[in-house]
């Protein structure tokens, strides 16, 4: 969209009689996202957010987050999906996730073991309701009107980034490229979802 | 024949552009088909069609930059603006708008418009959405009846594919139908006890949709393989589209040329024949100027844009522009008001699932004001719906995190049905589009501005609607049954009409009853922009017929030598 829209001002603004290119596709190719080199985050916030990703959406009998790629999503969706005062709000969760860490287990959260981390991450998970709810919670909030628990953030787009993802898309849920029809069928508990072709 | 010079033109390239091409190059006119945008050839330019969500940068979500850069598209999540089709839709950067009230302008320019963009329910006006404007005093009447159109409908469906079922109701005839999508088992459920519930008097019936479920060789096409990736183009040619049907018809005939990047900037008028003698286009990418003479012109630019060419042509006879005479040229702008329905949960049928994704849902016809039905206000309303379990998107609040969240969200949720309702707008002389000269699009031309809004018909109707689906959900047995709704702005439902009615005075309508300019018969205005009323039902299909119908008048009128 960008490229295109520039191009044809430009072409407008400068008097050049190239309006509009026709080898450009009307379904428009996109810039890719936002690299981790180029998030502005630190090693440790990288490294962070990448256990957090894998605490909420672990790898068991199938693929997980970081399978999935999902915390270099996470970091590009964060920069270009959310709203100033959003990433604000999700910067400063990933130094409270730090300070809880350090705070009750005496090291920063990559270095707690499994089950330390999925503690700290379930407690966030419960606080982030009740916060939501407008509870009195460990997270004060108060810095960031009108929005819920940082953790709500993260889990939404967590959920949606790896539900979206190709692993997360074909091999934790299903898919078929091509069903050819649309019928009943018979579920059991412990069939898959199908995934979703349609922005959500 | 000169160079410049055809028996017919065509402006634009979409739904009612495509068939007006297809008809007049089979009658063996010579045909010049112009349009603004960019050429799509089909399956070749079809550069989405085969991504799923993970081959998008955002996975599908517009972002917060690509949103910002398309305010007017963006407003109030529409839905039709996200990565599969960015850039399918013009943007308002090159071809800006004013709005005097908030109007929601979703713009398709290139070769297909937006048939291939479109929703593909595919419906006939009934007999009584023809003469309730005569008998209501609303507008005008129409000069035409259901059974003036019924044999073009007939027409129109065979070609273009209709997949439905034959239903039998009075509100929404049958046509020639291909097979109807499946329902499934919950659906089968809901339709058994609305009927029940409301002693046949309310119906579930499946979407009738362009959409072909038989194979068609000799058109090219393969039914629909249920991707329901419709709107990155379809390589199978699963559904209706210019690119799908109409052109590769028009083109066999050899009378067509097609030239894209080309916006015609005027009709030109002869005040002493009174007829329209050619147009004049401007090159998008040279910005050079070009004039083509033709016999006829059919204008099918979509409403809101023929209506702005017919008052950006012939100003020096009419301040107004052509048309006009009437006072009516770009008023009465109609489209279906929406952005409201409702949701239930279905209990049970656990064990049950679906296979495949249908690329259209059921439809619920109209029923207020209609029978023994009578209400505050005129006129009526459907809903498209289906029911299905939710997907991962469902509220995963309480579900934790770790394995356990991942593992139930791998799962599909419980079954929902949900319904989105679409309402009938009264033409109103208050709703209108005008010339704004002081804004002036990538090309220096003026611009529309928009100056329409819903009024008290609509606003009680979208009352009744969500009180209606609540108390349907909750009688059939549903639970927590809910209306939604979000704002709706003129042009959002993308159903544009009005702007160049048809009628039976000239002092009152823009087109007669065969689409002709009253002030310019050579002149033919078959897509939105002719309609009378809008009904509730989606309206491509009757653009479709309407157009197959003029041209076909407008070929024996030039061989009766009446052009």
């Amino acid at each position: 969209m960008e490229r295109r829209a520039l191009l044809k001002l430009i072409a407008t603004a400068t008097g050049a009689g190239l309006v509009c290119s026709p080898a450009m596709a009307v379904w428009e190719e996109q810039a890719p996202l936002t690299t981790v080199a180029q998030s502005g985050l630190s090693d440790a916030t990288v490294a962070l957010i990448t256990e957090l990703c894998e605490t909420v959406l672990p790898r068991t009998d199938t693929p997980g987050a970081k399978d999935a790629g999902l915390p270099t999503f996470f970091i590009g969706m964060m920069r270009e999906g959310y709203t100033a005062e959003q990433q604000k709000l999700m910067e400063a969760g990933f130094a409270d996730v730090d300070a809880r860490a350090n705070n009750q287990y005496g090291k920063p959260f990559v270095s707690l073991n499994d089950k330390q981390k999925t503690e700290l991450a379930s407690a966030l998970d419960t606080e982030a309701l009740a916060f939501n709810n407008g509870e009195s919670t460990g997270w004060d909030g108060s810095d960031y009107e009108g929005l819920p628990h940082y953790f709500t953030l993260y889990k939404q787009l967590m959920i949606f980034g790896f539900f979206t993802s190709k692993v997360g898309g074909t091999q934790v849920l299903r898919h078929v490229d091509i069903p050819g029809d649309y019928r009943d069928i018979e579920y059991k508990k412990g069939d898959k979802a199908w995934m979703t072709v349609w922005p959500l | 024949m000169s160079k410049n010079t055809y028996d017919a033109i065509v402006i634009g390239s979409g739904i009612s552009g495509g068939w007006a091409a297809k008809e007049l190059t089979e009658k063996g006119l010579k045909v010049l088909m112009l349009e603004r945008g960019q050429n799509v050839e089909h399956v070749k330019d079809y550069t989405n069609m085969t991504k799923n969500l993970w081959d998008y940068p955002h996975h599908g979500r517009p972002s917060l930059e690509q949103l910002a850069a398309e305010p007017n598209m963006a407003r109030g999540k529409g839905y039709p603006f996200n990565e599969p089709t960015m850039g399918a839709w013009a943007s308002a950067s090159t071809s800006p708008y004013v709005e005097k009230e908030p109007f929601q302008w979703f713009r398709a320019y290139q070769v297909g418009g937006r048939s291939l963009l479109w929703g593909r329910q595919s419906y006939r006006l009934n007999p009584e959405d023809f003469m309730a404007n005569g008998k209501e005093g609303v507008g005008v009447d129409w000069p035409i009846r259901y059974e003036d159109v019924a044999p073009w409908y007939s027409y129109v469906e065979k070609f273009a594919g209709i997949s439905g079922s034959r239903d039998g109701l009075d509100v929404l005839p049958d046509g020639e139908f291909l097979p109807a999508f499946a329902f499934n088992a919950v659906e089968k459920d809901l339709q058994a006890r609305l009927k029940k519930q409301y002693k046949g008097e309310r119906h579930i019936i499946m979407g009738r949709t362009a959409h072909i479920t038989e194979q068609r060789p000799e058109q090219g096409r393969v039914k629909c393989q249920h991707r329901d990736k419709c709107w990155t183009g379809c390589p199978f040619g699963g559904y209706f589209s210019t690119q799908s049907a109409t052109l590769p018809a028009a083109l066999k005939t050899g009378n067509l040329t097609l030239r894209p990047l080309s916006i015609v900037k005027e009709l030109i008028y002869d005040k002493d024949t009174k007829r329209v003698t050619g147009v004049e286009i401007v090159d998008s990418e040279t910005g050079l100027t070009e004039v083509f003479h033709s016999k006829i012109v059919f204008l099918n630019a979509s409403a809101l844009n023929s209506a702005w060419l017919l008052m950006n042509s012939a100003r020096d006879v009419w301040d107004n522009g052509l048309g006009s005479s009437s006072g009516e040229l770009g008023h009465n702008v109609m489209d279906h008001h929406y952005m409201l329905g409702g949701m239930a949960e279905v209990p049970g049928h656990l064990d049950k699932y679906i296979y495949g994704r249908r690329p259209t849902g059921f439809y619920i016809p109209r029923f207020a004001n209609w029978g023994n039905d009578k209400r505050d206000f005129l006129r009526g309303f459907g809903f498209q719906g289906n029911a299905s379990r939710s997907g991962f998107s469902r509220d995963a609040s309480g579900m934790g995190i770790g394995a356990g969240l991942k593992d139930g969200l791998s799962e599909p949720g419980p079954w929902s049905v949900s319904t989105v309702g679409f309402g009938e707008i009264l033409p109103d002389h208050r709703n209108k589009v005008s010339l704004n000269h002081d804004v002036k699009d990538a090309w220096g031309l003026p611009v529309l501005e928009m100056d329409a809004k819903i009024r008290d018909n609509e606003l009680k109707m979208r009352k009744a609607m969500k009180e209606d689906i609540v108390e349907m959900f909750d009688s059939i047995g549903l639970k927590n049954a809910t209306a939604w709704e979000t704002t709706y702005h003129m042009g959002k439902g993308i159903h544009e009409m009005g702007t160049a009615r048809m009628g039976r005075d000239p002092k009152s309508s823009v087109l007669n009853k065969h689409n002709q300019v009253w002030d310019a018969p050579n002149v033919f205005v078959t897509d939105g922009a002719c309609m009378t009323s809008s009904s509730c039902v989606n309206p491509s299909l009757t653009y479709m017929a309407l157009t197959a119908r003029a041209a076909d008048f407008a070929v024996e009128e030039l061989k009766r030598g009446n052009l």
